[in-house]
Parts: structure tokens; sequence; C-alpha cells
């Protein structure tokens, strides 16, 4: 009996992780969101509207509360927009406002992608060594011999191990950003490399043939 | 017993059905995703064999056009399928380093076809004939290596099985390339006002004068900056467009890195990571949402204290980059653009002369609002364009320079100033600042002809201004 319930142990083990692999292998990734921020006295003519159409009871203060919340959503549920809370192009339309574009914070998606990278690529390496790594990418963007965008240079096939082996997707921390914006500002202490190599774990000759710049942590900079 | 042996079979046999239908789900989704990556970079390579196919119509048409109108449409077209081809070169599961020069080539040759549209007007010069005469012989020797790649994969080879890796040293789909970037494909150097023009890659370094210093010598001035008390340990010298002493100084829980020319021991680079802010002080920033709270009164006025926090703390900065340049021998530095976000500030300097605000001189400055110091320096703007300039006489007066500025902008404010050039050189420029649509503008009138040297619009990002 002790045997048979083993066994059944074993079974349900195998099953729950089957089915878990399955599952995580179908599963989509999560996107990250883009925000949508108003001005206060674009907030304003939202409420008002609101509350000449008797969903918000509260105060016009220009600032969106649970209560404004409250009545933007229940305001698209009513007229069929998607239930977001968040005023946009279709909610404005619907509520008969219009909100001017200039409002409309850009994502930086360039900033997150060069902080993913510098994460996956240089995460055990010294600051500079970071905002070294970001700045290689932006040379690579200025240089005529490699794509001519962020998100070209970071996926070119074989450009970045971090990319091949899916390190790419880690969720960069506080550092990383850090160190790509310092590079997206100007800061370039490799002085315009275009690459850099780990000699403990390169693979590649040909890298050797570059010209070194310099040495920050366990990366040479060359150009 | 026998109960239990059934039951353990046939729960057996269930979970190894299980497992056969998750694995040949997967197989199934496997065998997909390898058949549409192998279309992908199929049809991405059919693109490209398009686009250099074209490209050689279109300069060889352009070889015997003597007009300039038709002239102009087909260098935008060569143009429109050179950028094309760069495109389609990145996306080839192909090593970077087997493809560098022929990305070169199509990004200069795209530059080189603006250049004589902008410049010429599409006139095409006996001088401009002899390079798209080299292009052409180019274009041809990349289409006749495509083509053996081609017909390889009309014979059924196919890509995704021949993906080995980085280099050429397999056997795998880059050795296809291999000629790419050996000797078999001449690339013709050329010369135009634009971006990648091989007239940029020498740029000369103005402002760093004076001998080339020992590193002793740089050591003291490290000592000069960070005082006694810091731990400073020589790291490199690096050899790149500047040559410089790098360092590592540790002071107060933080560590920098420094950099000193050779030439004239200017401080090039400071680098360093901020204090992180506590979570507390996050927590405070990011509370804008009134919903919980009875009384809206109270938020606004935490907003009012913080955006007078925010201007104090962003003066302060100014201070604080100001001072630091002034102790490094940089006397006439004024901020002319200042940003800060949680308990970093970022500080623009610029040398202002006579009122002329010398933009090419930018040094960069970043501050650590929790302990005020400069974890951020960057000069190298500084050295490579300062110099002491000369009859900065404007011949064109502010009045009339306004009239050139489009009357959709209105206008805030106005000032000269020094600015960069796309690509060579610099001029003196009527800066005008403005509002159209609720978008801020900086407008550049060229003090001399009069012309729109540059426009730029302010955006704001989620990480502050952005200046396109």
């Amino acid at each position: 009996m002790k045997r048979y319930l083993l066994v059944l142990c074993m079974c349900l083990l195998l099953i729950v992780g089957v089915s878990f692999a399955v599952t995580s292998y179908l599963l989509p990734q999560t996107s990250p969101v883009v925000t949508y921020t108003a001005t206060t006295s674009e907030n304003k003519a939202i409420q008002k509207k609101l509350k000449q159409l008797g969903y918000y009871k509260g105060k016009i203060d220009g600032i969106i509360g649970s209560q404004s919340l409250k009545a933007i959503k229940k305001f698209q549920k009513d007229y069929g927009l998607k239930v977001d809370g968040i005023v946009g192009k279709n909610t404005a339309k619907a509520l008969g406002i219009t909100i001017s574009s200039s409002n409309t914070k850009q994502s930086s998606s360039d900033l997150y992608l060069l902080a993913k990278c510098v994460h996956a690529e240089a995460r055990g390496e010294p600051y500079v060594g970071k905002v070294a790594v970001a700045a290689v990418i932006l040379n690579r963007v200025k240089s005529s011999q490699f794509p001519n965008t962020i998100a070209g240079v970071i996926y070119q096939p074989y450009a970045f191990t971090a990319v091949t082996d899916g390190q790419i997707n880690l969720e960069p921390d506080k550092s990383a950003y850090n160190a790509a914006r310092d590079a997206m500002n100007g800061w370039d202490p490799t002085y315009g490399s275009l690459f850099y190599y780990n000699p403990a774990k390169t693979t590649s000759k040909w890298i050797y043939s570059r010209q070194v710049v310099t040495t920050i942590g366990d990366h040479v900079f060359a150009l | 017993m026998k109960k239990a042996f059934i039951i353990t079979v046939s729960i057996l046999s269930v979970v190894i059905v299980g497992l056969i239908v998750a694995l040949s789900l997967t197989t199934t989704n496997l065998t997909s995703t390898s058949a549409s990556l192998e279309s992908i970079y199929q049809r991405n390579f059919y693109d490209l064999v398009a686009n250099v196919n074209n490209m050689e119509v279109e300069v060889s048409k352009l070889m015997v056009s003597n007009d300039s109108t038709s002239q102009q449409k087909i260098l935008s077209n060569l143009k429109q399928q050179s950028s094309d081809a760069e495109g389609t070169l990145s996306y080839l599961p192909v090593s970077s380093d087997v493809l560098m020069e022929t990305t070169q080539f199509m990004n200069k040759l795209n530059g080189y076809c603006s250049s004589l549209i902008t410049y010429k007007q599409g006139k095409i010069e006996d001088e401009d004939y002899v390079a798209l005469s080299q292009v052409m012989k180019s274009i041809a020797s990349i289409k006749q290596e495509l083509n053996s790649v081609m017909e390889k994969i009309m014979m059924g080879y196919r890509i995704s099985d021949n993906l080995g890796g980085q280099g050429v040293e397999n056997d795998n789909f880059s050795a296809n390339f291999s000629s790419f970037s050996n000797d078999t494909i001449a690339y013709p150097s050329l010369i135009y006002d634009g971006p990648f023009s091989d007239s940029l890659n020498n740029k000369s370094i103005k402002g760093l004068v004076g001998e080339n210093i020992s590193q002793e010598q740089a050591t003291l001035k490290v000592q000069e900056i960070y005082g006694n008390n810091a731990e400073i340990s020589f790291k490199n010298e690096t050899k790149g467009r500047f040559e410089t002493y790098d360092y590592q100084v540790k002071l107060n829980d933080k560590t920098y890195f420094v950099q000193i020319t050779k030439k004239g021991g200017f401080l090039l680079t400071v680098s360093a990571n901020v204090t992180e802010p506590s979570q507390s002080n996050e927590q405070a920033q990011s509370g804008t949402d009134s919903g919980s709270k009875p009384s809206t009164d109270v938020d606004e006025s935490i907003k009012i204290s913080q955006i007078d926090a925010k201007t104090s703390a962003n003066d302060r900065a100014i201070d604080l980059a100001t001072k630091f340049a002034k102790e490094r021998g940089l006397k006439d530095m004024e901020c002319v653009w200042s940003a800060s976000s949680n308990k970093t500030a970022y500080v623009n300097l610029a040398p202002v002369i006579d009122d002329i605000i010398m933009y090419p001189d930018l040094i960069k400055v970043k501050v650590d609002l929790t302990d005020e110091t400069i974890v951020g320096w960057e000069a190298s703007s500084y050295a490579y364009n300062h110099v002491e300039r000369e009859d900065l006489v404007a011949t064109l007066s502010s009045t009339d320079a306004k009239k050139k500025v489009s009357s959709n902008l209105t206008i805030d404010d106005q000032k000269l100033c020094v600015i960069p050039l796309d690509f060579v050189g610099e001029t003196l420029a009527y800066e005008f600042s403005g509002d159209y649509e609720g978008y801020k503008y900086y407008l550049y009138i060229d003090a001399y002809t009069g012309d729109q040297v540059r426009v730029l619009r302010v955006i704001q990002t989620n990480e502050g201004e952005l200046v396109l």
C-alpha cells in the first residue's frame, strides 16, 4: 500500500510538473505599461463633463482621485469603451472633449531597452563598466558600420550574448537605468569604443585584432 | 495487492498518454516556430537581393541621365534602396563583424545621395560620376555574392538549419558572406557633407592645450579634487580618441571613476552611481493620487511644497556645478539647461562670453542631491571644441532675424549663441525659444546668412524633458 501511495505521489508530481511546463511554455509574457497623464485643466474638463452626465459627484478640482476614476470607469463601461480608467483618445472623444497631444508623455522605450541590455550584459561590473557598455551600444548606433537604431544594434544577430541566451529579458535594476541614462546624456568612458569582450570568456579570435582602448572591470573595450 | 497494481498501471498509462500529448504539442509548436523563423529569414534575404538589384539599376540610370530633375528622382530612389538594404543586412543571421563594411557602404551611400539632393539639388558633377562608377562596381560585386547564396537557397538550403553562431570559422550561414569583409569587394570612399562621410573620421581636438603630463602629475590633480581623505588608485591608461590616465577614487561610500587627459591634465570624466533613494522617499514622490484621502487641499499643499523643494534643489545643483567648474579653472561657465528627477540633477554648463552662449563647449554635470556631491562630469565637447573665438559680430540684426522666424511661433525669448553645425564647424546664431500649439521649440537663425540652421522641439517624457 505504501508503495502504491509513493507511485501515486510521483505520478501526481509528474502531472503537475508537466502541466506547469506546458502552460508556462504557452502563456505569453507580460508587457510594460505605457502611462498617460493629462494636465489639471484637462482633468477639470473631464470632471465637469462627467458631472454633467451624472457620473461624478465630487469637487471639480482637476485631481483624478478614486471618485473620478470610478466615474471614468463607469462611463467607459456604459459607452462600450475599454474600461481602464484612463482618458485616452477614444474616451475623450466619447466625452466630447479634446486632449492636446503635447501632454501625451513619450515612454522612454530606448532607455528601457538600453537598461535591459546593460543589466543583462554587465550586472556584475562596476558602475562605470555599465555606463561603458551602454556607451558602446550608442557608439554603434552612431557608427556607419552598425544599424542606426538602439533596437537595431541590440537585436542584431550574434551582437550580444545576452540577446542570444535570453538574459535580455531580465528586468533591469536601478543602477542599470542610471548607467543607461548617463550614457544617453553623453557619458562615454570608452571614448568611441565599438566593441567589448571578456578576455576570460571570449572564443572569437577576430576580436583580438581590434585596437584596445581601455579595460574597465572584466571588460576590454576596443575600437 | 492486485487491485493496487491495476490502479498503478492505469494511472501510469494516463500519465504516459498525457506526456505524449504534451510532447507532441510542443513538437508541433517547435516545428511551426522553426518554419516561421525560416520564412522570416528567407523573406529578409530575398528583400536584400531585391534592394541590391534595384540599387544597381538606379545607379546605372544615374550614369546616363543628364537632367537634374530626373537625377534627383533617381537619387531619392537610390537613397531609399540603400537605407532599406542597411535594414535587411542587419536582420541577416550573420555576425556583425562580417557585415560591418557592407553596412557602412550602405549607410555612406545613403548619406551621399542625401547630400547630392540637399546641397547640389541633384546636379551631378564630374567628380561625382567617378565616385558613382565605383559605387556601381561595388554593388555589382555584392550582387554576385548574393546570387551564389541564392542559388544554394533555391536548391533547398535552409538558413535556420545552419545557424552556427558567431564568426565564420564554422561552415555556417555566416560563412557564405565571408567575401563581404575580405578584399573581394572594393568599397569606395565617399566624401560629402553629411553623416558617415569619410571626411569626419579625423575630428581634431582643439580644446586641450599645454604639455603632456606624467602619471604622477595626474595623480596630484586627482588629489587636488578629492582631498587627502580619498583613497585614490591608478587603474589604466586609455588610448581612445583622447589619451587619459584613469583613476578609481573611494570617498565617503562612493566610488568615482575619474579620467585626466595626458595633454594639459584636463578633467575629462567623472562617473559614479548616485545614492539609492530610500523606500519612503520614493513613495512620497509617487503618491499623487488623492483618492483615498478625504481632503484634496492637503494634497495640493504637498504638491506645492514638492515643487518648491524641487526648484530650490535645482538651484543648489546649479551652484554646486558652477562652483566645481570654477575650481577646475573654468571661470565663465553658466548653466544653460538643468533638470532633476528623484535625487539626481543634471546641469549643462557652457561658457557665456559677452552674453553669447558657447554651445559647442558644453560640459555636462550630474549632481547627487542626497549628499550634494558631483557624481558626473562629461567634458569631451569642451575638450574637442573650446577655443578663444574672435570677431563674433552678427551681420544680421536681431529684428531682421526675428522676421525669419515662422509666424506660427509665439516667441518668448531670444539670445545670441554659437552653435555647432550638423557635421563640421560652428556658427553664430540667434536662438529663439517659443511656443506653438502647446509645444515648446528652439529655433536657430544664422546671424550671418539668416538661414534657419536648426529647429528643436521639447518633448515631455516620463524621464523628464527631451530635446529633439
